[in-house]
């Protein structure tokens, strides 16, 4: 029997029809259809292959909670374990099925199914033990390999969004719960949020024919008066196609929109939204979610959940097979036979496990009034067929076996509530002895869970229900509200978790979990080896861990663990739901915090200027700094600082340090406490006089260093290292705040409102004298180390003076409006003096080759001053600073810690490797001694060979010696140990 | 000031405007000095703002304010600071630079900035006349509700940043 179009479902557009391919053939469907209903409609049954055996599967269920129907779609970047019981199609759409090769109908790994008893469970951790060394090159990689169902996706930038929301309410759920409790809420003042995770609101009264009437209004009207009534709410959003996967502290909840359900993702358009919703109460209205039963073959394509069936025939418009065989436990099919006879269809069959006393008088009258033939009292034994269903073997109360030639059967094995979010939520389930299912039982936050996801499957009594929960919010009562239905209002069910099975063959097999193809037999081998906590045997036998998380089975495998353990399933308890409830792609986590938004970026206020003259850029923190400017387009990173490190030492150079941290210190008490945040000693210092200046951490190792300005006593300017900036004025609050709230002193960080250039090089002076006409410069009238206010512009500027590079320097301060100006200027003056810009590696080198630290390259946290040969800035006079007790501990003081010194190669042609250690000979076999290791190492155009700054035990005592340093690439070789300084050791330059 | 974009019922303008840092302990001689400056008050509670259709003057912390202001020149604001700095037991600072000034008006100017701060902009927790600190596109930034526009302010060299990020946000 084939399946037949209901046109009378009004969520599909009959008279749009669709074209799709799936694994290359082309297909019609209708506008509405998800690829799930319109392959049913065009009576493909197999959709794909199972995980490990690779048994053909089709579709099961029809929504989320399906295991089977995952296909790759080939159009949107080849996303792979795309639902087709969710996506809907859309003209063009290309899809692929899975884990199959080399094709569906004939895929060679399902030799898997035959060798089977082989891939029992465990059968990873027993089987690939042993030879040792094949783990790492045969088996992981095979395992690898036949791992996954689909093929990941081609690279793609994300399209998705964020959106963040903050509201009083959110209701999880638009279908009848759920629009009921928006309905009550519309006239409040609260801020509402309703999250469907289809297109149309309704759920129940759109998906079955459970419902006839409600408020003597044909299900249709009644929605579509709702959801008007809501719309002309001020205080309810309605997010359809939006599904909510995750339920965090504090009641924050994530949900995804799809924003192009049934189209195709347009360029420049966002695909999806992920929602993150605060909220003060959740209201859980996310109902419930249908069961199967085990028996045998249970993952035959054409074997679907029975409620699913008729969500096809009520919310697709397609009656998937018009005769399908029912197997039940429960008193839910009577909506599913009426609705096909209403249809003109009829069931083959109807077998219930209960006896015919406890069958509702309603669905027998039904039965028999259509002559349907009826097995009371009975199970389904198991289904045959070779890819689908073909036969099904009914076994009655007697034990006798009537077989029905049949290609679709549907069970209904009970109902859970939905109670994946809650559970997420930390909230507590407890065990429903009548309904046979965990329900909400404690919330642990503000989360009302209302109708079937609370365990309540009344109509009758939901109105009560969520007048009582909502009466806190001083909701609108729901009062007067009338059903007519069409299925008893007195739901039962009798347990059946798997039914006896005939061994037919090896490789009939009962399935518990579809999706990570394990079966009953793997949950009694697992108890049997001795896994019989529930926890334990979800690891062993990967039940319900597939991304699906057992939606259909989990309870199922409480139930036949409880029996096997011949223990309360309450008792057994359950596993974890974890989230998301859904798989979420990781472009909607990632959502535009990709490429160019992956990080914030600085950039300095001459940025622009910078990309304009060739700099190419490094990234120091979030910075963007220029790292080397490229004088040809060819012209590499050596190459680029070999010319600028000649050039400065010859003319002059120019460097945008506008990212150094700048820190303005003021009140009575600022000189206090600047000789308390370093080593140095202020109290003599001259107004507008500069310093060199070393801050420690407590235990005495160097943090910071920076150049301190001082204006007055009551007033300093401290510059720190770019990426210390932060830091080190938190530092200074925290001990201000905290350790001396008695002492006056406020800062502030300005190192945004001025930019800096540190201008050097022999021919720095005639340049300044030219840019800044109205300013002496000679060492009289402007000394090393000192600095002044200036107008430039109009404006103030700051000069001071000093270097880094060991060169006449100056640092300027300007406000980044004029910043470009002076820049410029510096060029147009500085161009015949043969001044350059210079990036960050040039001034590496030149201020190693002047012996000049960087903190954080040469100091790890784990030097002192004295072990970087800076012990002449610690004020010895001073009663205290950060780290001076630390300095004299026992371990500081050792005279064999590693020391700062210069290494250079005795064999020139060696270029020395940063971060090698060094060593006392050639002889690298293990074990070798270490003395140190190198921190900077640099070409050195003026040197004319390599050379470098390392750390090394002892070796202030070391100086003059030889020892070695180790290469990734070649033998040991030999370095003369030496003082760190290598150029102008007397200051000459600096003071020219 | 300059137009950074108006679409989808959100106005972004780039403002030029003079920021002061003022950081001391509240005092009536303090409070005092800054009134004699820009004729305006400091506010006492944290996070509130006094201001008028000049200036605005918010409370940052319990020792530190921020000065917003819309009209006035470079020097003015150098001279100002100078006189308050004349109190050796108050640093101000000069800021007007080192910041960015985004003025962002508009229906839909609440949602479009949802997409990148978690920020929460309902009355109750950001009423009228108040200021926060927060991340926008993960940046540092300080919002003022002014009403019916916000000003958001964070660091220069930040700005393309957040000026990138808040127009993606509107066209995508």
């Amino acid at each position: 029997m084939s399946a037949k179009d209901n046109k009378d479902s009004p969520y599909i557009a009959f008279h749009q029809s669709v074209k799709f391919t799936f694994d290359g053939v082309k297909y019609k469907g209708f506008k509405g259809d998800t690829i799930a209903s319109a392959l049913i409609r065009n009576n493909i049954k197999i959709i794909g292959r199972s995980f490990k055996y690779h048994r053909p599967r089709g579709i099961y269920t029809c929504g989320i909670e399906e295991p089977n129907a995952l296909v790759q779609i080939l159009s949107e970047y080849s996303e792979p374990n795309t639902r087709a019981t969710v996506k809907q199609i859309y003209e063009g759409l290309k899809i692929e099925s899975q884990n199959r090769w080399p094709s569906l109908e004939n895929d060679l790994s399902s030799v898997n199914n035959l060798l089977s008893p082989l891939f029992s469970a465990g059968f990873y951790n027993k089987t690939f033990m042993k030879p040792r060394g094949f783990w790492k090159k045969v088996y992981e990689p095979l395992i690898r390999k036949a791992a996954g169902l689909g093929k990941p996706p081609k690279p793609f930038k994300t399209k998705s969004t964020q959106l963040h929301h903050h509201v009083d309410i959110v209701i999880v759920g638009g279908g009848l719960s759920g629009l009921l409790a928006a309905k009550s809420l519309a006239k409040t003042k609260l801020k509402v949020l309703l999250i469907e995770q289809d297109s149309y609101l309704g759920g129940i009264l759109k998906n079955s024919n459970k419902i006839s009437t409600i408020e003597s209004k044909d299900r249709a009207s009644w929605i579509k008066d709702v959801e008007t009534e809501i719309e002309y709410s001020k205080n309810i959003k309605v997010l359809k196609n939006t599904l909510a996967t995750t339920y965090n502290y504090i009641n924050y909840l994530i949900a995804i929109e799809d924003l192009t359900t049934g189209m195709m993702p347009l360029e420049g358009h966002a695909d999806q939204i992920l929602h993150k919703i605060r909220a003060d109460h959740i209201i859980l209205a996310n109902g419930h979610i249908e069961r199967l039963i085990s028996f045998r073959n249970n993952d035959l394509p054409g074997i679907m959940l029975a409620g699913s069936f008729e969500k096809y025939i009520q919310r697709y418009g397609v009656i998937p097979n018009i005769s399908p065989v029912i197997f039940s436990n429960n008193s839910s099919s009577f909506s599913l036979i009426k609705i096909l006879i209403d249809l003109n269809c009829k069931p083959q069959a109807y077998v219930d496990s209960r006896s015919g006393d406890k069958i509702e008088s309603s669905l027998l009258d039904i039965i028999h009034k259509e002559n349907i033939p009826l097995f009371t009292n009975a199970h389904v034994e198991g289904c045959d067929g070779k890819k689908q269903v073909e036969e099904i073997s009914i076994r009655d109360s007697e034990g006798i076996i009537t077989k029905l030639k049949s290609k679709m059967l549907c069970i209904s094995g009970g109902f859970n509530p939905d109670v994946h979010l809650f559970t997420q939520s930390k909230g507590v389930l407890t065990w429903d002895d009548k309904y046979l299912t965990f329900k909400p039982s404690k919330s642990f936050q503000n989360t009302i869970v209302i109708g079937s996801a609370g365990g309540l499957f009344q109509y009758s009594k939901l109105a009560n229900d969520i007048d009582s929960k909502l009466s806190f919010l001083n909701h609108e009562p729901i009062v007067n509200i009338n059903f007519e239905l069409n299925e008893s209002d007195n739901y039962s069910i009798e347990k059946l978790w798997e039914t006896k099975h005939e061994k037919k063959s090896r490789w009939s097999k009962s399935f518990i979990d579809l999706q990570n193809d394990v079966t009953t037999k793997d949950l009694r081998q697992g108890i049997r080896e001795g896994f019989d906590r529930i926890e334990h045997l979800k690891r062993f036998t990967t039940n319900s861990m597939g991304t699906d998380q057992g939606k259909i089975s989990s309870i199922n495998a409480l139930g036949i663990v409880s029996e096997i353990l011949n223990k309360k399933v309450s008792e057994v308890g359950t596993t974890i739901y974890r989230p998301p409830y859904a798989p979420l792609s990781f472009a909607s986590i990632a959502g535009r915090s990709t490429y160019n938004f992956y990080d914030p970026e600085r950039k300095t206020s001459i940025h622009e200027w910078h990309k304009k003259n060739g700099a190419v850029f490094e990234n120091v923190g979030q910075w963007k700094r220029p790292w080397y400017f490229q004088s040809y387009l060819e012209e590499n990173l050596d190459q680029a600082v070999q010319r600028e490190a000649l050039q400065i030492r010859k003319y002059a150079g120019v460097l945008d340090g506008s990212t150094l941290g700048k820190i303005e210190i003021k009140g009575s008490d600022a000189l206090e406490f600047m000789n308390l945040m370093y080593t140095n000693n202020f109290s003599k210092m001259k107004p507008m006089s500069a310093r060199y200046a070393l801050m420690l951490g407590e235990d005495g190792m160097i943090m910071d260093d920076g150049i301190i300005s001082k204006i007055n006593d009551n007033h300093f300017i401290a510059t720190t290292t770019t990426g210390g900036a932060a830091k080190v004025l938190s530092h200074m609050e925290e001990f201000s705040q905290t350790e001396w709230p008695h002492l006056n002193v406020f800062m502030n960080s300005i190192t945004e409102q001025f930019c800096t250039f540190n201008i050097s090089g022999p021919k720095t002076r005639l340049i300044m004298e030219k840019v800044f006409k109205h300013i002496k410069f000679d060492n009289e009238s402007f000394p090393f180390m000192t600095f002044n206010n200036f107008t430039y512009l109009d404006s103030t500027i700051r000069i001071l003076r000093a270097s880094f590079t060991g060169e006449l320097g100056y640092e300027i301060y300007v406000r980044p409006s004029i910043a470009l100006k002076l820049w410029e200027d510096l060029f147009r003056f500085g161009k015949d003096e043969g001044l350059i810009a210079y990036g960050t590696e040039t001034m590496h080198l030149l201020r190693a080759e002047k012996g000049y630290i960087i903190v954080g390259q040469d100091t790890d946290g784990s030097v002192t001053p004295q072990d970087m040969d800076l012990e002449w800035m610690i004020g010895k006079s001073k009663k205290d600073f950060i780290g001076k007790r630390s300095l004299t501990r026992s371990d500081t003081i050792r005279s064999d810690r590693k020391q700062l010194v210069g290494i250079k190669p005795i064999n020139q042609k060696n270029i020395i490797e940063e971060g090698q250690h060094i060593i006392l000979s050639s002889n690298v076999k293990p074990p070798v001694k270490m003395l140190g290791h190198v921190t900077s190492s640099y070409m050195s155009p003026n040197l004319g060979h390599s050379f470098g700054m390392a750390v090394i035990k002892d070796g202030k005592n070391l100086i003059g010696s030889r020892a070695y340093v180790s290469s990734s690439s070649r033998d040991a070789y030999e370095v003369e140990i030496m003082k760190s300084v290598f150029i102008d050791d007397e200051n000459k330059r600096l003071v020219s | 000031m300059k137009n950074l974009i108006s679409s989808n019922s959100v106005d972004i303008k780039e403002l030029n405007l003079n920021q002061i840092l003022v950081r001391g302990l509240y005092t009536p001689s303090l409070n005092k000095q800054i009134k004699s400056q820009f004729k305006i008050s400091l506010p006492q509670n944290n996070l509130q703002i006094n201001q008028d259709k000049n200036i605005i003057c918010s409370k940052n912390s319990f020792d530190q304010w921020s000065i917003i202001l819309f009209q006035q020149l470079e020097f003015e604001i150098d001279n100002a600071i100078a006189k308050i700095n004349e109190d050796e037991k108050i640093l101000a600072t000069n800021y007007s630079e080192g910041q960015i000034y985004l003025e962002i008006s508009g229906e839909n100017k609440i949602s479009i900035l949802n997409k990148i701060t978690h920020f929460d902009f309902r009355e109750k927790h950001f009423p009228l006349s108040t200021s926060a600190q927060t991340l926008i596109g993960r940046v540092d930034c300080n919002i003022y509700n002014l009403g019916n526009r916000l000003l958001v302010t964070c660091n220069r060299s930040f700005g393309d940043h957040l000026k990138d990020q808040l127009i993606d946000a509107i066209k995508f």
